[in-house]
């Protein structure tokens, strides 16, 4: 068919909808347009998405994932989005996506609440890195920042403090920013940007195709270039200008600042105003959760690996009694929790273990007792982790005097209890402990004080506490025997006990039968019904963590008739430098072992000592310490500061949002506001004052009821009042010669040169590159001018202006002439018309420049 | 002026509500206080994207420009002036032109607004979609404006209509979309008619014009009326041919004088334009595939035989001599005369813009080679008594009935032996065609078949009428040149490029290009 003739060859029907389409002529300049607007996009995508990768990493502690979303983020730009030098293929993403699916799906069943949170972690990660990899279309990019906010859910679900809520607002404020260019890049991409001055081309049945082709262009810069026949955005090719008009990139930033600052506030009140729904999510979040850290009682045998939170459990000061921080050795901190004396062997069931007294509470709580002088240390502790009902402190602890709570202590287990505090929120306390030496050094012997014992007599307590039950455990008498063989029958208890102690804690080589290893995944380890879970671990295995050292050195000591317990609480914490203070996490919860020894099983410096007369409580911990992975010190100073923005926000911030500190907060504040207005507001306070002001300055004898300066003060407050008022006007009126002068001013400028108007036009004329030869009069390149205009079929208003412009220069030039206003008026109208008309001209290409060429084109 | 404004999520901002439920209900589950914060960011970022977004679509007002005709081929420029009274700036502004085709049997306007638009949506439509980067808000009294440019090439022949424009931004966030549709303020030119293609009439067609036949190559004019009647003797002016001259008189007079004839200035030039094609059965049927070709190559006939026509107004119209009749028989039938002025042209024009052909009848190339080429439409929605009428009825208004009874009887003298496909247009010439004359041409421009037109020819051979008759199909190469394109294309041409001096100006004259 001969398409020569030009004809459509479509009918009505046949017209596509949305059919416009841009031309190839203006394809070049859209094409770098929508490339500049999708780097923009890339590198503020690859800013946030890995910022919130690496908060993600950061939150879960795991370096390697850091590093992997760093990589991801920051590669993924330089290599996929910049240098366009590798993609992943398609099919090899899916397969991945897939697989990091599945993988996420099979830890999901494997492990608790925590890691399932790590492996939807993970996963979001991995996706993410593998949409960064793959050749990105417009869909991936709002994908890809979907991705970031869920990995922000999973952050905030982590709940790991302020400097978290921090990041948030950064990462908020790169989300916008994204969002925004998002918003810039679709523009761009999916329609037409119409800059000022510029035609947009559309073509009516023009393929759809051309969408595609403009996108893959956009994507490879070799393609681009192929189509265009030009090098589209390259830096220093002068399409490129610095921020084109049009292509509203200045917005990104702008709007971004300001909205993260209008954010915070409707954010700040929602988080103020909603009510929070305590109970329920207690009861739901305690339902078949692994209590991870400190429990009151301690089970055995159990197939189960334990995860070490990295959530804080509680923090603790120790101040001495000039209130100077007292810096103690991390690993010699012991807090005690609970203490679990009864050991129940587990034959034929499970659950084997340690378990509490069985007290009555109430009848053996006792308050703490005031402290012995000398040597104290004071502990400030704010405990997080409060599922359970007692507290968490250094033993032997004494009550502080600016304690507003009153603690109670079971005179039985010594563990200490806060009277009528509900669980679930956190708790802080001070108390005094004698524990500490003054060379910051933990005591491992404390006196064996109980004085007022209620129930038990102290035979009673240490028959209870000798008990062992000695058939399901052969081994552990059996090992007990040997070690005391071992020593000369003269050694002291408090000898075989650290003998003991020391059996554990002995390195030996990897092939040794006696070898222990400490593990906290006892999922791999075969466990037998019917043998106890501790004689399991000395027998057989020697596997497992601190509650099965715990466990065995206590009933090796038992089986030698040395009283002892198991205590539970946490061992261990991270100084922080800026605080002051030590971070306690979930992951500190140890179990070791105190034993009695009576004053004559002491070693000898204590013997003598009276308050050891009644024996004491030495502390056993057999486990094994493991070495922890040292973090650097850069990160880990900056754990510190976010640690300790943490912790001021706990002071002061949190307590906001608990309802009766809010209460009280607001009500003192009524309370001081209503205190201020009567004394402002009461007519009777003033009189008071001035009538004294008055007295003193001798005015007012004080026998007056109604002086005559008082109607003079009403009247003169009257006057003060006034001028207040009108100060508004009166600073005005003041000030308005100087602004009136200014405005004279420049109107007088403007008389000064009357021709202003017609050098303006000149500079209009300027823009449109029409400039008059310095050779020619005005008049003559008004003749030219207007020639040119006629060629270029503009208005005739437009045509006859360069006459009329000249007629006025000679005017007021040569006849000294000024202008009317109405002149005045139409030469801006002129002048418009001319710009309008002109701009017009350039747009539409159609400038016919070849008779103002050689003369006025310059 | 009321708008409506609407306002709706866009997908991103119904994932965020999504998300920010998720959170929210996450945070009340775990009790946990940084959900709540990111909850609340979460709803924070939605309250300031739907403020902001409801803040940068001001209340604008704009004006549309553009030409109300152009010439199939010439591009459509059109410049949205929008001016933002409000002292919000509006931002990232999304423009919805549409322009929208207004088939033939539409022509009254739907009254109600509403009623516009439904009507209007069931067409094709033409959407020019722009972005607006910023439209500043009023400073000092004035006023915020912003004129976006666009350009739409490769409008098909025929009328549209600009029907509301759609103002819409999904800034800052891209979470919210707010829509209003606006009116332009200058309502009164919302129409654009795309005549037919023109081109450069050949030699041939000019002398044509002049009264030469149109087959014949010869310069020898028709007839004897080539001087036409004698009217007076004039003097010589410029621009007269020497042939002219009266050697005699001039001798006599001692200047030089011409022969002025009557004939040249009203001169009658009729065109029959004889718009037809095949009924190519059901769109979409079996045999419509059949028929690809021979539908295309009637399609482009079609629109040929527009142009051409067209273009013989144009010139005639320009040369502004003589007198013009057109005549179209397509799907509707129409008659034109009248003088030849810019009215006439425009009247003429605006009508081919729209014509559509007649459908069925006969068969085109395909059916041709089976058996029985000229087979009848069984169903032919023509009917000849309708159009009888009409024709009678037009002749009434148009014209005495002067020489009817001449007519009459040539009517019905060869009425019988025509096919009924031929009916239309066998009428309509019996009707029109009357005696010779000698100021007076015709010319019949035919979508039909060579041959066929042939067979129809004969009916009219006895007639010395100059009836001169052209089968599209034949090519009107020798006739018309569209490559070249007219001279209003040329100066399209010239004007965009670099171009003659004036080249607007005539333009101008002949009303191709009026401005809107």
């Amino acid at each position: 068919m001969d398409n020569s003739t030009g004809f459509h060859n479509s009918t009505a029907s046949e017209l596509p909808l949305h059919s416009a389409s841009t031309q190839s002529g203006s394809v070049a300049n859209r094409l770098s347009a929508i490339e500049r607007a999708e780097g923009r996009l890339q590198l503020s995508l690859a800013v946030t998405v890995t910022f919130g990768a690496f908060l993600l990493a950061i939150g879960q502690q795991l370096p390697w994932m850091a590093t992997f979303a760093l990589f991801g983020g920051l590669g993924s730009y330089i290599l996929n989005d910049r240098l366009r030098l590798f993609y992943l293929n398609r099919w090899l993403a899916n397969t991945l996506g897939i697989g990091a699916v599945i993988f996420a799906i099979t830890d999901m069943f494997t492990y608790e609440s925590f890691s399932q949170m790590l492996a939807v972690a993970k996963l979001l990660v991995f996706l993410q890195v593998i949409l960064l990899f793959e050749k990105k279309t417009s869909r991936s990019y709002p994908q890809l920042l979907l991705l970031s906010l869920l990995q922000m859910v999973v952050v905030g679900a982590m709940d790991l403090g302020v400097e978290i809520g921090a990041a948030f607002l950064f990462h908020l404020f790169f989300a916008m920013l994204t969002m925004v260019q998002l918003l810039i890049f679709n523009l761009h991409y999916k329609f037409s940007v119409c800059p000022d001055g510029q035609t947009v081309h559309f073509v009516v049945g023009g393929d759809n195709r051309s969408r595609k082709t403009l996108h893959r262009a956009s994507l490879s810069k070799a393609e681009a270039t192929k189509e265009t026949g030009e090098r589209v955005g390259q830096p220093g090719s002068k399409r490129r200008r610095k921020n084109p008009k049009g292509e509203m990139a200045h917005f990104a930033f702008r709007w971004s600042f300001l909205f993260v600052f209008l954010v915070l506030p409707v954010a700040g009140g929602f988080m103020f105003t909603v009510p929070r729904v305590e109970a329920l999510p207690q009861k739901l979040s305690e339902l078949g959760e692994q209590v991870v850290g400190l429990s009151d009682q301690i089970n055995l045998g159990e197939e189960e690996e334990i995860i070490e939170s990295q959530e804080t459990a509680l923090r603790v000061q120790f101040l001495d009694e000039q209130g100077d921080f007292v810096e103690v050795d991390e690993d010699q901190i012991y807090l005690r929790g609970t203490t679990l004396s009864n050991y129940y062997p587990g034959i034929n069931q499970r659950r084997s273990g340690w378990r509490k007294y069985l007290v009555p509470e109430g009848v053996s709580n006792k308050r703490l007792g005031t402290p012995p002088s000398g040597n104290l240390v004071e502990q400030k502790i704010t405990l997080f982790d409060t599922h359970l009902k007692n507290v968490v402190f250094a033993f032997p602890a004494y009550k502080h005097p600016d304690e507003e709570k009153t603690l109670y202590s079971n005179t039985q287990t010594m563990e200490l209890f806060i009277q009528n505090e509900e669980k679930g929120s956190e708790r802080r306390y001070s108390l005094y402990t004698d524990s500490i030496d003054p060379s910051g050094n933990f005591r491992d012997i404390v006196p064996y004080a109980n004085p007022q014992r209620l129930q038990f007599t102290q035979a009673e307590e240490l028959r209870l506490l000798s008990h062992f039950p000695r058939d399901p455990l052969p081994t552990a008498h059996r090992i007990a025997s040997d070690l005391k063989d071992d020593l000369s029958s003269s050694a002291t208890q408090y000898e075989l006990a650290k003998y003991y102690e020391s059996y554990f804690l002995k390195v030996r080589d990897e092939d040794d039968p006696d070898r222990f290893i400490y593990t906290l995944d006892q999922t791999a380890i075969p466990h037998d019904e019917l043998t106890d879970p501790t004689e399991e671990f000395l027998k057989i295995h020697r596997s497992g963590h601190c509650e099965y050292f715990a466990s065995s050195l206590a009933l090796m000591l038992r089986s030698q008739g040395i009283p002892t317990r198991v205590v539970s609480g946490y061992r261990g914490g991270d100084y922080n430098t800026v605080g002051s203070y030590y971070v306690v996490k979930q992951a500190n919860a140890h179990s070791w072992v105190e034993a009695y020894l009576p004053s004559d099983q002491l070693p000898a410096s204590y013997q003598n000592d009276p308050r050891f007369a009644e024996g004491g409580w030495l502390r056993l911990d057999p486990t094994p310490s493991t070495t922890d992975s040292g973090e650097s010190e850069v990160v880990s100073a900056a754990f510190d500061v976010f640690e300790f923005m943490g912790s001021l926000w706990g002071d002061y911030v949190s307590p906001m949002f608990s309802v009766t500190a809010r209460e009280r907060l607001l009500s003192d504040l009524g309370d001081r506001l209503e205190a201020w207005g009567n004394d402002t507001f009461s007519l009777r306070e003033w009189r008071l004052y001035i009538d004294d002001q008055m007295r003193r300055l001798g005015f007012y004898s004080g026998n007056d009821e109604n002086p005559l300066w008082r109607y003079l003060m009403l009247i003169l407050a009257i006057v003060v009042v006034v001028i207040l008022a009108s100060g508004y006007y009166f600073i005005k009126a003041l000030f308005a010669k100087h602004l009136e002068r200014g405005q004279k001013q420049k109107a007088k400028e403007r008389l000064y040169r009357p021709v202003e108007f017609y050098q303006r036009w000149e500079k209009t004329l300027k823009q449109f590159r029409l400039l008059r030869n310095p050779a020619q009069t005005q008049k003559e390149f008004a003749v030219e001018l207007e020639n040119y205009f006629s060629e270029n079929r503009l208005s005739t208003t437009v045509v006859a202006l360069p006459q009329q412009m000249v007629a006025l220069f000679y005017q007021v030039r040569f006849g000294d002439d000024r202008l009317s206003e109405k002149e005045g008026q139409s030469i801006e109208q002129g002048l418009d018309e001319l710009k309008k008309s002109l701009s017009h001209l350039t747009r539409s290409g159609k400038g016919n420049s070849t008779h103002m060429n050689r003369a006025v084109c310059r | 002026m009321t708008t409506k404004r609407k306002s709706r999520f866009t997908d991103e901002g119904k994932i965020l509500i999504g998300v920010g439920l998720f959170v929210v209900l996450g945070a009340v589950l775990r009790d946990v206080e940084l959900l709540y914060w990111l909850a609340g960011l979460v709803m924070g970022v939605m309250v300031v994207g739907w403020w902001k977004n409801g803040n940068v679509l001001p209340q604008f007002r704009f004006d549309r420009f553009h030409s109300a005709r152009l010439v199939l081929g010439e591009p459509l420029d059109i410049s949205l002036e929008v001016t933002n009274p409000s002292r919000r700036k509006g931002a990232m502004v999304l423009i919805c032109d549409q322009l929208c085709r207004v088939e033939p049997d539409q022509e009254e306007e739907p009254k109600s607004k509403k009623q516009k638009r439904v009507a209007t949506r069931t067409q094709g439509e033409l959407t020019a979609e722009l972005v607006i980067p910023e439209i500043e808000g009023k400073r000092k009294g004035e006023e915020g404006k912003y004129t976006a440019h666009y350009r739409i090439e490769g409008l098909t022949r025929g009328r549209y209509h600009f029907s509301d424009c759609q103002f819409s931004t999904r800034a800052p966030l891209g979470l919210f979309e707010t829509f209003c549709w606006l009116m332009a303020n200058n309502e009164g030119e919302q129409e654009v008619i795309v005549w037919p293609k023109m081109g450069e009439l050949t030699r041939q067609t000019k002398g044509w014009l002049d009264g030469e036949s149109i087959h014949t190559k010869g310069k020898k004019p028709r007839g004897s009326g080539q001087e036409g009647e004698y009217y007076a003797l004039r003097k010589w002016t410029t621009g007269d041919s020497l042939r002219q001259i009266h050697w005699r008189s001039t001798a006599k007079h001692d200047q030089l004088l011409v022969r002025q004839n009557e004939q040249h200035q009203d001169r009658q030039s009729v065109i029959f334009l004889d718009l037809w094609q095949p009924d190519f059965g059901e769109e979409g049927g079996n045999s419509s595939e059949q028929y690809a070709n021979d539908k295309a190559i009637y399609r482009q006939a079609i629109e040929e035989g527009l142009g051409f026509v067209a273009t013989i107004v144009n010139e005639l119209c320009r040369r502004g001599k003589g007198s013009i009749q057109v005549e179209v028989l397509g799907q509707g039938y129409r008659h034109f005369s009248g003088p030849p002025s810019l009215g006439t042209m425009h009247q003429i024009l605006d009508y081919l813009a729209q014509a559509a052909p007649q459908t069925g009848g006969g068969k085109g190339f395909v059916g041709q080679k089976g058996k029985g080429s000229d087979g009848f439409a069984k169903n032919s929605s023509r009917l000849p008594g309708e159009l009888r009428q009409k024709i009678k009825n037009e002749e009434a208004l148009s014209e005495g009935a002067s020489n009817r009874s001449s007519r009459e009887s040539f009517r019905y003298r060869s009425a019988s032996t025509i096919e009924p496909q031929w009916e239309d247009l066998y009428q309509l010439l019996s009707t029109r065609v009357g005696e010779k004359k000698a100021n007076r041409q015709m010319m019949v421009v035919s979508t039909r078949r060579a041959d066929q037109l042939e067979k129809i020819e004969k009916h009219f051979a006895h007639l010395r009428a100059p009836l001169d008759w052209i089968s599209v199909h034949q090519g009107l190469m020798k006739y018309v040149d569209f490559s070249a394109g007219s001279e209003s294309n040329k100066n399209e041409r010239a004007s965009s490029s670099s171009a003659k001096k004036g080249a607007y100006i005539n333009t101008n004259k002949n009303g191709v290009l009026a401005d809107g």
